[in-house]
């Protein structure tokens, strides 16, 4: 059982490049920690640091309790699943997977016992004494996967494993290496990805990178957290931008009346919203973001009581079982509602959209979140899953 | 708008047209000034000398004659093709040992003077090997190889080494990173990962420098003239002494070992032209 230990971490690559700032993690034995962020926020430099093919400028990584910054690549019981599935074209299925346990002067029944055992779990045995020219895609990516696993590492790696497989593919495999997690639970996993839906559906644990000058400012970590954590209870604006699809929606408003436990808001388009906000710290006429999830957004009667918000439709995108309705905001900006497939509108037509205050996420000028304490929880959300 | 078409399609047409008649035309030419030499040498080669003198350039020869290919084969023939493989065969695995090694530096190491370096070495392609000679002449003999076909190792290795760490590097550089990465995952050191993985993978880049090396090295002659003079230790492009008197030479013998000489040469250039081009351009695109 082993765990991972990221402290004060820092790369840099010249003087004025800096990819990762000040990262500070903990991964539990056997857990599968994503790590998700778009281009550039050095994502698969963090998983390339802890493999030990990669220098870290500063900090420290302890792999168990050993201190891993000196110790080279092969020495540290990590294996890695690369992108472009890294086999050794001159080699057939079997070398590629032996190759590593030959370097470790294993048995050679040892060797072959192994490899055989995970060409089974990954129903792979026909594709042995093929080359890696003559397999598919998906089957180059087991083949990379096997090879991982035969040296039964304390560390998985994946960097973006998947991204060069189709979209049916994808969706197999990625099942597939969350099985062989479980079934590898003694193991940790870091998984480097820049695929929301991928991060949700595997990790135990996502860390989220930001890129640019916010990484200067904050540091390379926005949030870190169980999937539904992040996605429920967003930090700050990055976090709740980066995850979901459509993104979550931001309006504008104006802070018009503050009690210890309400929050009365005034948006751009003149409407006033009530929420029950605690410790908001929030003064009268402060700027904040309303943020709002297209998923949470319902169509209403014109004359409904409970009517929040009326834009005008300017697009609608019917997918079948759901549609996406586009309104334009005074910003400039779109508004995106989520609605049942059977609602229909038309363009230009007014839409009246009710949603549930616990629902909304408060964002103050410097893009952090409002304090969620209670607020989900009354409303069932669990958390922790 | 049709008028406005017109002229520029005509355009286009009296362009292909063009080049479809000049570009044959002018591979005909070129090919008629490569083969028309040989051919020469093929001709004359089965004449006796005086048919030489006596016929004119061009005439075919009044019959098959093999009398010059007896004389040479029956010569010193046979010791010289025995040098000349000696020293190639030699040469060659130096030069693919050496190179390699460097162009694995050059492409994957970063260490400091990497590029300077690799620059020197590429440098040293324009250096005119004649300007070397008499340097080389005289070392060789100061460490006791002249006249040894061991003295022709050193300058036939140093010279084809530029060129062809040049194109191995090349070729290495565009091995994918992570093929390096997984091998130092799997276990590797650095010469590990060259030799596991790069040299494996280097194969048609390694028989590019070969082919192309190999043809230069058995043609070579101005450093086997230099550092060799006794018969026992010719190499072949050398035989062609054998059949040149101070005032007259027998021009058909002569052309007999000049057509020996080139057969292996030919026959490797049929095996392996479609690797000498691919390593040419190379070299010539990515550089």
């Amino acid at each position: 059982m082993t765990s991972i230990t990221l402290r004060n971490i820092q790369k840099t690559f010249s003087k004025d490049t800096q990819v990762i700032k000040d990262v500070n993690l903990d991964i539990a034995s056997g857990e599968f920690c994503v790590i998700l962020g778009p281009s550039g926020c050095g994502k698969s430099t963090l998983l390339r640091m802890v493999a030990g093919i990669e220098d870290i400028t500063a900090g420290e990584l302890r792999i168990g309790s050993i201190r891993m910054n000196e110790v080279p690549a092969a020495r540290r019981q990590v294996a890695m699943v690369f992108q472009n599935y890294a086999l050794y074209p001159h080699m057939s299925v079997y070398d590629n997977m032996a190759f590593g346990l030959r370097q470790a002067k294993v048995d050679k029944n040892e060797i072959d016992k192994r490899v055989r055992e995970a060409a089974q779990i990954l129903k792979m045995e026909s594709l042995l004494d093929r080359m890696p020219r003559a397999l598919s895609g998906g089957q180059r990516q087991r083949v990379a996967i096997g090879r991982a696993i035969v040296r039964s590492p304390n560390v998985f790696l994946f960097d973006e494993p998947l991204s060069n497989l189709d979209a049916a593919l994808r969706v197999h495999m990625r099942s597939e290496i969350s099985r062989l997690h479980r079934k590898f639970n003694h193991s940790s996993a870091i998984y480097v990805t820049h695929d929301q839906t991928e991060a949700m559906a595997m990790a135990d644990k996502i860390v989220l990178l930001r890129a640019g000058d916010d990484l200067k400012k904050y540091g390379s970590i926005a949030q870190v957290g169980t999937p539904m954590d992040l996605y429920h209870r967003p930090g700050n604006r990055f976090v709740a931008e980066f995850l979901g699809s459509p993104r979550m929606n931001f309006l504008p408003a104006t802070v018009v009346e503050c009690s210890e436990s309400d929050l009365k808001l005034r948006l751009t388009g003149g409407e006033l919203l009530k929420f029950p906000f605690h410790d908001h710290g929030l003064n009268f006429g402060a700027k904040v973001t309303l943020g709002i999830r297209p998923e949470h957004m319902y169509p209403l009667s014109a004359d409904a009581p409970d009517c929040r918000l009326s834009r005008p439709v300017r697009q609608v995108e019917r997918f079948g079982e759901y549609s996406y309705v586009y309104m334009n905001l005074e910003n400039s900006e779109t508004l995106i509602a989520k609605v049942p497939g059977d609602c229909y509108f038309s363009v230009d037509e007014v839409m009246c959209l009710g949603f549930h205050p616990e629902n909304c996420h408060i964002f103050d000028e410097h893009g952090i979140a409002l304090p969620y304490t209670g607020r989900l929880q009354e409303k069932g959300i669990l958390l922790n899953n | 708008m049709s008028s406005s078409i017109t002229p520029v399609s005509g355009m286009n047409a009296r362009g292909s047209w063009f080049t479809r008649i000049s570009v044959p035309v002018l591979g005909l030419c070129w090919l008629a000034v490569t083969t028309l030499p040989f051919i020469f040498v093929l001709m004359t080669s089965l004449k006796t000398q005086m048919e030489t003198f006596s016929s004119s350039v061009w005439a075919l020869p009044e019959k098959l004659n093999f009398v010059n290919y007896i004389a040479v084969l029956q010569g010193g023939f046979w010791v010289y093709l025995r040098n000349s493989v000696f020293v190639l065969v030699l040469s060659i695995v130096l030069i693919l040992i050496i190179s390699s090694m460097a162009a694995y530096a050059f492409a994957r190491l970063r260490f400091r003077l990497n590029k300077p370096i690799f620059a020197l070495i590429v440098a040293g392609m324009i250096v005119p090997i004649h300007i070397t000679l008499i340097p080389i002449y005289l070392l060789t003999r100061n460490i006791g190889l002249y006249d040894t076909p061991f003295a022709l190792i050193g300058p036939y290795v140093a010279t084809a080494l530029p060129v062809s760490i040049f194109i191995l590097t090349e070729f290495m550089r565009q091995i994918p990173k992570e093929l390096e990465e997984a091998a130092k995952l799997d276990g590797c050191r650095t010469f590990g990962v060259f030799w596991k993985v790069f040299l494996p993978l280097s194969g048609p880049g390694l028989s590019t420098v070969a082919i192309y090396n190999g043809i230069g090295l058995w043609n070579e002659f101005i450093f086997a003239y230099v550092l060799t003079s006794s018969s026992a230790n010719r190499t072949l492009p050398l035989a062609v002494w054998d059949f040149q008197g101070q005032y007259a030479a027998d021009i058909p013998a002569i052309l007999t070992v000049v057509t020996l000489t080139s057969l292996p040469l030919i026959v490797a250039y049929a095996f392996g032209q479609e690797r000498i081009v691919k390593g040419m351009m190379a070299g010539a695109l990515k550089g």
